[in-house]
């Protein structure tokens, strides 16, 4: 692959061509604020917040680093008036589109917004839009649950419909790559409740101590996943005991 | 895989020194007082599980053929080399827990936060300046050993001889 000269802050680095931006800038140590973006999902740039101001030859514009390849010889600069500015704005329409999304407040006072300027909105909880939970849903669990519905100011995430999501496998992935704390879930003995979703799945129990650890659904994705491997269904704690019991039995019983 | 670590599982007093070295090595000051005001609180990825009066510390036997890296979804489980550990990329892991689900000896954990999974790295930073793993190094009895993997079959052929020999010495 050939490499490509790129300068971001004044720091020269050589990087393989259609390489993110943003992925050289945090390997230099620059700090870009995002809330969008996951290395393990493709570019996306719904969150705006990764601005920076891209130069090349006698052209300056604004763009957002976790869609931008590099290509050809581009001068990068994250820190400019105009990249402040920018991200100020972006960081104000988040703020005002989710008020009490506690998680965002340290990042809103970095970049300077205590209050936005715009009417606050209360109807959607904490959703930002971000994509994630979507986004991981389809490409990386491969289950497509939930997706976006509607347009303008009304899109939302949702299930197909706004019925009960039958294809969800409660494995909680949303809840966990949610920036905002807006996906909730919760575990009630036999079941667990993806509660934004809709959705009540059943757990399975383990075969030793009884207790709730998994829900039906998703072990037998990740059992079709490992062909050729039986899963035991026993959970992770009564697992590490057997793995013991086993040693025991082996080193113990065997000697005397 | 070169090297590996080793418990000699009758000499384990399951007093936990391992947890918690492995837990200050792993966490961000690396200093114990400080440590414990720490967010997120540190987190081992050791266990010491107890059968009975039967010991040992569990953690990732970094298998050939890993079935936590053949599930997980976002390929953030790698080895680069037959030689070198399995590992966790952070920013990949995305907690969903598949790898939790297929680990067969329950080596594996979700973080404090529920964010991400952590488990035994053998050390990486520790062992690419020469020296060995925390638990290794912690361990008051000399139980949990850093061994080359070859070594352990010569080191079982050395005991077995000496059994021979003392058994004929006997007769």
């Amino acid at each position: 692959m050939a490499k490509i000269k790129t300068i971001i802050d004044g720091i020269e680095v050589e990087v393989e061509r259609d390489s993110w931006a943003i992925d050289v800038a945090r390997e230099l140590g620059i700090d870009i604020p995002t809330l969008c973006y996951h290395p393990a999902l493709g570019p996306y740039g719904a969150c705006r917040l990764c601005v920076v101001e891209v130069t090349k030859s006698k052209w300056t514009w604004l763009a957002t680093a976790c869609d931008l390849p590099i290509r050809e010889e581009l001068s990068i600069k994250t820190n400019t008036p105009e990249v402040i500015r920018s991200r100020k704005m972006a960081m104000e329409l988040i703020m005002a589109r989710a008020p009490r999304a506690e998680s965002l407040f340290p990042l809103a006072e970095k970049l300077g917004v205590t209050k936005p300027r715009f009417k606050c909105r209360d109807d959607i909880g904490n959703c930002i839009l971000c994509g994630l939970c979507v986004r991981m849903c389809d490409q990386i669990i491969g289950v497509s649950a939930i997706n976006f519905a509607n347009r303008g100011h009304k899109r939302i995430v949702t299930t197909p419909l706004h019925k009960k999501a039958d294809k969800c496998i409660g494995c909680n992935v949303c809840v966990e790559v949610c920036p905002t704390g807006h996906v909730k879930t919760l575990d009630d003995g036999s079941f667990r409740h993806m509660q934004t979703w809709d959705a009540d799945l059943e757990m399975l129990h383990c075969l030793i101590c009884d207790k709730p650890y998994i829900p039906a659904k998703q072990f037998k994705v990740i059992s079709d996943k490992l062909e050729g491997i039986e899963l035991k269904r026993i959970c992770p704690v009564c697992r590490r005991k057997e793995t013991v019991d086993n040693l025991r039995y082996a080193v113990v019983e065997k000697v005397s | 895989m070169s090297k590996a670590i080793i418990t000699d599982v009758q000499k384990c007093l399951a007093c936990r020194s391992c947890e918690l070295a492995c837990a200050l090595a792993h966490c961000q000051s690396q200093i114990l007082e400080e440590s414990l005001r720490e967010s997120p609180q540190p987190q081992p990825r050791v266990t010491v599980e107890a059968c009975g009066k039967f010991a040992v510390p569990i953690q990732c036997r970094h298998c050939q053929d890993a079935p936590c890296m053949a599930v997980c979804p976002t390929a953030a489980i790698q080895r680069h080399s037959e030689s070198d550990p399995v590992l966790i990329s952070r920013d990949k892991c995305i907690g969903c827990g598949y790898c939790i689900e297929a680990c067969p000896f329950g080596a594996m954990e979700v973080t404090n936060d529920g964010k991400a999974v952590v488990k035994c790295d053998l050390c990486i930073e520790r062992t690419q300046v020469g020296q060995p793993p925390a638990c290794v190094t912690a361990c008051p009895t000399g139980a949990i050993k850093f061994k080359d993997v070859s070594n352990i079959s010569a080191d079982r052929r050395k005991i077995t001889a000496a059994m021979i020999s003392e058994s004929l010495d006997n007769e």
